[in-house]
Parts: structure tokens; C-alpha cells; sequence
């Protein structure tokens, strides 16, 4: 392909970046997930709307207030130092960070509808079938599920192949490091480069629409967003 | 009969002083935040009924808007290359004026940057230095010239942080992310950043000259205001709050 | 207070609804179907969900055949009480073959422990033309069917059935209720059938507890509950063959003919006389 090697490693920069941030979702994302869409407990509507907060931040606001957070004056740059870690401002795993608090409500929302709509009965039946709580979410819960996993997944790596104002806010562009292809992009335009914009523009376009596509077409039901 | 004459006077004297007094859209690069601020409220009391707007940003931003018919009626670059190419391309009203010379700086929020050098920046107890991007961001280009005009660019190359813009720049050193930064001397002289840590002049004779320049754009051809504004840039008072925030004026000598 | 006899099953409960307060201390036999019978709610659900641990009912008290499941400092979970439970509404699994669904409690079972095996559940509720289906695949009767014998295949110590037929349509009632007439021959365990019909009770039930508005209203056996009912009881009975129209019958030693070519010669069948006007 046509594009510069520049652009390139934005691109996989950014794959590498969305499939991490998906991954630690799932694993982050689900135990919060089951817990919203099952308890009764009278801290679920705060506990959601925390979740949700993401949303409606405005992704350079958030991405402002994780820099002064993550840097050595914040709560958790102090951490990051005192566990060795150093900061996290402009490197990859800061991005990382940024991104899982940015994209969870991604992650969240479609699995709890997808936990609510499992109702009572069938996860009761699984135990008076002598399946432990674990066992019921592995054998009856998550298979049934599935679908909600699928659409959460493919929503918060969209997602985060997306994201442009929280990276560029704390990400510092460095290339191979924090340089992904929306702020790639972005520079071209800015430097009035628009055939590379455009070029890099097509191919992540092109992609997204690639994986969606295979998605539908295999598992056509999982996508009823 | 009703008595014509006093009624179209009247309606006249409303109308001449209407069309004198204009509202018109100022779209200014991010370092003249504090200056142009301040500019517009001297220029307020001396022209009460003209009502001018102000929008910062990223000069390159703003020149492609316009190409695409932005509502702004004048535009002043911190880069006098933008506005050249708009004049070319038919979008000015008139000549383009330099308005000032930018200076760079380093500065830190957390080391006192006026004892510093470029040299400094070699330091391993520095590990970060924070500059505008060089691709498309006028004083981070002139940041690159500088360093590699005194040698410095290879070491310092690796512990580069691109900000989009001087302000973002300004942002990360603020918030100690980064140890020092390269930023405009105009955010340096500002309360906001002065009270947090010193700076250090960059020589001018190691980069190329950060001239910067302003248009009346093709749109606000016929705006009285703007006109008026453009003018008011050369006055007494105009002039004073440039020196005072550390811009030097075109055609006095640097330091 | 007696010593709990140790094939009995004890149930004491006492959980505050919206409408009613359900407050019951009731001692089941360990063998045969137990109804629970009482008008929509009186508390029956309530009770049975209590006994499966499914609903927790703060100090309550249950002991089966000697086990404490729930007590002063005790708690059994559901899933490590020895039994079964059929639901109103079809609890398939919807993402598991039919096959799977019944093998879902057996597995989780070990072999060791299992007392009712594959053959025998599968023969007595006729499912083997279903094994390969998918449970939506399924009507209405054929799914509860699945349902019980998935129950049966865990090998329970006790079935609880929550009005299992109530959902299914005249139809579908008809064609199971045959299966559910042998219960008695076939399950060594204890049945507790919870339901609002007369006729289900009448049918198929050996001992019977009324509820009313959360308590106990009479308790004792089927046959003296459903006088009071104004139901006749119903009695064992055997066709012996057809003839001529009739059907033969055996009951208690006599024989008695009856209009009608009704069950199958050999089967067994239960008869209510109704001396009603």
C-alpha cells in the first residue's frame, strides 16, 4: 500500500492499543456488568451512572484532568512512582489507562442489557441443577450472552480506534509510542497534508468496515445493537 | 397630515449610526490569547458601539477555514506564511500586515529555567521536554531550529512531547509531565505561568524569525469595523500591550 | 417441641409479603406426591421457593430426611441441596440441545451418587424422538417433560414442581398429565406439587396441604382433603381389557365396567366416582 511508514506504525499503534483496551475491558468490564444488572442494592443507580460518566465528559476535559491525575502532582502519579512504575503521561500503557476509563461505559452498557435480558428463572433453574454461582455464569450465563459480549467488544475497540481528544491531550505524540493514526491524521490536516489524511483516513475506514462486515455476516444476531 | 420630514430625519440619523457601528470576528493564534485580549478591551472603550468577537486557535486551523468561507473577518497568524498564502489565493482584502516578532523560550514549572541554556536540556535529570509540533505549529518548528542549531536536537530528540498547539505545550510543562519546555515568551510573561517558574530567552539568531502577520479577510471587505480595527492595531496603545507581553514589534530590534 | 422424626421432611417458615405473611410449621411425609393447594396467593409459591432455598426466608427451618438445609446457623445453597425443581414457565436452556439440558444436573452429579439413570427417565417420559431437538423446537407439554426429567436426572432427594401445568394449553395438559399419573409408582423421592386446580390435585395427589392467606388451613391425606373439598377421592385401578364398547376395571378386587374404551389394557389409572347430583 501506498502509505508512509509513519503511517503505518500509527495504524498499528492503534490496533495494538484497541485490542489491549478491549481485552482488560472484558476482563474489568464483565464483574461490573453482572453486578449492575443483578443487584438491588441502593448503590446500583450511583455505581451506574459513575459508569456512564464517561460518556458525557467531553473526551479533551477528561483527558485535561487524567494528565494533572497521572502527573507527579496527581493521586495517581504519586502511586505510579511509589509502586516504580514512574508516570504515565506519554507513554503507551498511560494511553492504555486512559483509554479503559474512557471506553468502559462501551463495555458495560451493552453487557448489563444483555445480563438483564437473561432474567431470573433460567440462572435458578441452573441451580436447583446443582450449578455453583461460577458455574452457572460459565455454562448457562455467558453462553446465552454471548451476542451482548460480541457487541460490547466490537464497540469499545471502535471505540478506542477512535479516540482522538483524550490521547491527544495526554498522549504527547510520540511517534511508535503515542502517535496513533486519529492523531496522525490530525497532524496531516493541520500541517494541510490532506492526500495523506486522506490516504490513512480510507484504509482505517476500510478496516472498520471489513471487521464489521465479517461480523455480520457470521453472526448476524449478535449485532442487533 | 402626519409630518413627514422630523419622521424620515429621524429614521436616517437611526439608520447611518447603525451601519457605522459593526460587529465583526477576530480569529487570532493561540499565543496572543492574553495580549489580544487586553487589546480589544483598550480598543472597546475607544469605539463603544462596535462590537468585535474573538476566537483562538491553531494559525494552519484557521487558514483552512477560511479557504472555506469561516465567518471571520480578521485573522492573525502566528506564522506570516498562512496569511501570505491567502492573499495569493484571493482571500484578503488587502496586504498582509506583520503585527509582531515571536520570541521562544524555555521555561519549567518545577527548575528554574532562567539559569538554564539549550544546553541544558541535556541533562538526564530532565526527562522530558515539551515543544509544539514542529510539523504544523509555528514555534515548534522554530524549537527544532534552535535545537539544531546548537547541536543539541539528537540528545534531546528522544525526550521529546509533541503539543498541538504553544498553549497545550504550555499545558504539559505546567503540569510537570514534562520537566521544561520550549513555549512562547508571550505565555511565559503571563501571571498565570510567570508565578510558577521563571524563563530564558532563546536567541533570536538561532532560528528562523517567527514573523507573525494579520489579513483582513476578502469577506469583511466592506466591514467599517474591521477596517477600524486593523488600523487600531498600529496605535499607541495597541502597540504598548504587544511590548508588554513579550512580542517585539516589526521593525525594532530584538534583543 | 418433638423430636424431628428422621424420614420426615420439616418445614417452618415465616416470610412477610406484600399481601400476606406466610407463617408455617408443617411436617410432609418423605414419600409420595404432596400437594399444596390453595388459592392464588396464599403463599404456595412463597413456600416452595423457601424450601428450595431459591428465595431466602430469614429464620427458617427445613430438615430433609435428616439433613438440615436451613437452620439457626445453617444455610444450604441451592446448588448443594439434593434437588429438583420444575418451574411454571419452562426453564430450558435455551443455547443446549435437549440432550444437553438433560445431561446438564446429571453431570454435575457424581456417577457414584447418581440413584435415577438415563434409561429409565428417558423411557418413562418418552423423550428419546426429542434428544436431538432444540428446546424451541419444542411445544408447550413437550418442554416440561424436558423439564422434569432434567430434574429427575440430578438425581434429587426431593422434586418440587411449581404448578408445572398451568402455563400449557388443554391440549398439552392432556397429553402429560399421563406421565405425571405414574409419579408415584416410578419415584422413590417425595413430590411437592403446588397448584390451584382440584382436578390436578384430585389426580395426583397422595397427601394434601390447604393454604390459605399463608397458613396452614388443614393438612392430612388426599383422600380426606378432597371430601372436604366436595371432591370424591380417586381410587387406584387397573384396565384390564375392552370389550364391546366398555372398559373392564379392576379396583380394590372387584371389577367394574365403565362406557367408553378409556387407557390402555394393562396400564394403571386412577378412578373417581362422583356421586354428585
Amino acid at each position: 500500500m501506498m502509505l508512509s511508514p509513519g503511517d503505518w506504525q500509527a495504524l498499528v499503534l492503534t490496533l495494538q492499543l484497541a485490542g489491549i483496551v478491549t481485552l482488560i475491558l472484558f476482563v474489568l468490564g464483565t464483574p461490573i456488568a453482572w453486578w449492575l444488572a443483578r443487584t438491588q442494592s441502593k448503590w446500583k443507580a450511583p455505581v451506574g451512572a459513575v459508569a456512564a460518566l464517561p460518556l458525557v465528559l467531553p473526551p479533551s476535559v477528561l483527558g485535561f484532568y487524567l494528565l494533572l491525575m497521572m502527573g507527579p502532582n496527581g493521586w495517581v502519579g504519586a502511586l505510579t512512582q511509589w509502586l516504580g512504575i514512574g508516570l504515565l503521561p506519554f507513554t503507551f500503557w498511560g494511553l492504555v489507562v486512559a483509554s479503559v476509563f474512557y471506553s468502559l461505559p462501551f463495555m458495560v452498557q451493552p453487557l448489563q442489557s444483555a445480563f438483564e435480558s437473561l432474567g431470573e428463572r433460567t440462572l435458578e433453574a441452573a441451580a436447583t441443577l446443582r450449578a455453583s454461582p461460577l458455574d452457572r455464569f460459565y455454562s448457562v450465563a455467558a453462553p446465552i450472552a454471548l451476542p451482548g459480549f460480541i457487541t460490547a467488544g466490537i464497540l469499545t475497540f471502535a471505540h478506542t480506534v477512535g479516540e482522538f481528544g483524550v490521547v491527544l491531550m495526554i498522549g504527547g505524540n510520540i511517534p511508535g509510542e503515542t502517535r496513533v493514526a486519529s492523531v496522525q491524521i490530525f497532524d496531516h490536516v493541520e500541517a494541510l497534508q490532506y492526500g495523506e489524511a486522506h490516504k490513512l483516513s480510507a484504509v482505517l475506514l476500510v478496516f472498520s468496515f471489513l471487521v464489521l462486515l465479517a461480523l455480520y455476516i457470521w453472526r448476524p444476531k449478535a449485532l442487533r445493537l | 397630515m402626519i409630518r413627514l420630514r422630523p419622521f424620515l430625519f429621524a429614521a436616517l440619523m437611526l439608520l447611518s449610526g447603525h451601519a457605522a457601528a459593526e460587529k465583526f470576528t477576530i480569529a487570532a493564534a493561540a499565543d496572543l490569547k492574553f495580549a489580544m485580549d487586553e487589546i480589544i478591551a483598550h480598543y472597546r472603550q475607544d469605539h463603544p458601539a462596535d462590537t468585535p468577537r474573538v476566537i483562538y486557535g491553531s494559525s494552519g486551523k484557521f487558514h483552512t477555514q477560511i479557504q472555506r468561507n469561516a465567518p471571520y473577518d480578521l485573522y492573525f497568524s502566528a506564522d506570516i506564511a498562512y496569511p501570505r498564502l491567502l492573499e495569493q489565493a484571493g482571500f484578503a482584502a488587502a496586504p498582509v500586515r506583520p503585527y509582531a516578532l515571536g520570541r521562544i523560550v524555555l521555561w519549567s514549572a518545577t527548575m528554574d529555567a532562567s539559569r538554564m541554556s539549550l544546553a541544558s536540556l541535556a541533562d538526564p535529570a530532565i526527562r522530558r521536554v515539551a515543544i509544539a509540533n514542529p510539523r504544523h505549529a509555528p514555534y515548534g518548528k522554530r524549537a527544532e531550529e534552535a535545537l539544531r542549531a546548537t547541536g543539541q536536537w539528537d540528545k534531546v530528540e528522544p525526550k521529546l512531547v509533541y503539543g498541538e498547539n504553544i498553549a497545550h505545550t504550555a499545558q504539559f510543562v505546567q503540569t510537570g509531565n514534562a520537566q521544561v519546555g520550549i513555549i512562547a515568551l508571550a505565555l511565559a510573561l503571563n501571571p498565570a505561568l510567570s508565578r510558577q517558574g521563571g524563563y530564558w530567552l532563546i536567541p533570536d539568531s538561532l532560528h528562523e524569525p517567527l514573523e507573525q502577520g494579520f489579513i483582513v479577510t476578502a469577506r469583511a471587505r466592506n466591514n467599517a469595523a474591521a477596517h477600524r480595527f486593523a488600523d487600531y492595531m498600529d496605535s499607541a496603545a495597541a502597540r504598548a500591550v504587544m511590548v508588554k507581553y513579550g512580542f517585539v514589534l516589526p521593525g525594532e530590534a530584538g534583543k | 417441641m418433638n423430636a424431628p422424626k428422621p424420614n420426615r421432611i420439616e418445614a417452618r417458615f415465616r416470610v412477610v409479603r406484600e399481601n400476606f405473611t406466610l407463617e408455617v410449621d408443617l411436617q410432609l411425609p418423605d414419600r409420595g406426591i404432596t400437594a399444596l393447594f390453595g388459592p392464588s396467593g396464599c403463599g404456595k409459591t412463597t413456600l416452595l421457593r423457601a424450601i428450595a432455598g431459591l428465595d431466602r426466608a430469614p429464620g427458617g427451618r427445613l430438615v430433609v430426611s435428616g439433613e438440615p438445609w436451613q437452620g439457626a446457623d445453617i444455610f444450604v445453597p441451592p446448588h448443594r441441596r439434593a434437588l429438583g425443581y420444575v418451574f411454571q414457565e419452562t426453564s430450558l436452556f435455551p443455547h443446549l440441545s435437549v440432550r444437553r439440558n438433560l445431561e446438564y444436573g446429571m453431570k454435575r452429579v457424581p456417577a457414584s451418587e447418581r440413584t435415577l439413570h438415563w434409561d429409565e427417565v428417558v423411557d418413562w417420559l418418552g423423550l428419546a424422538p426429542l434428544i436431538r431437538q432444540q428446546p424451541h423446537q419444542l411445544s408447550g407439554g413437550q418442554r416440561q417433560r424436558v423439564a422434569i426429567g432434567r430434574a429427575l436426572l440430578s438425581s434429587p432427594r426431593l422434586l418440587l414442581m411449581d404448578e408445572p401445568l398451568a402455563a400449557l394449553d388443554a391440549s398439552a395438559r392432556a397429553e402429560i398429565l399421563p406421565y405425571l399419573d405414574q409419579l408415584h409408582q416410578r419415584l422413590a423421592i417425595p413430590v411437592l406439587y403446588v397448584s390451584h386446580s382440584v382436578e390436578e390435585v384430585a389426580r395426583l395427589a397422595d397427601h394434601l396441604v390447604c393454604l390459605e392467606a399463608g397458613r396452614t388451613a388443614w393438612q392430612g391425606a388426599a383422600a380426606d382433603g378432597l371430601a372436604r373439598l366436595g371432591v370424591m377421592p380417586a381410587h387406584a385401578a387397573r384396565v384390564l381389557a375392552h370389550e364391546a364398547g366398555q372398559t373392564v376395571l379392576e379396583i380394590n378386587g372387584q371389577i367394574v365396567r365403565v362406557a367408553g374404551l378409556l387407557g390402555a389394557p394393562g396400564a394403571p389409572v386412577r378412578l373417581r366416582i362422583d356421586l354428585g347430583t
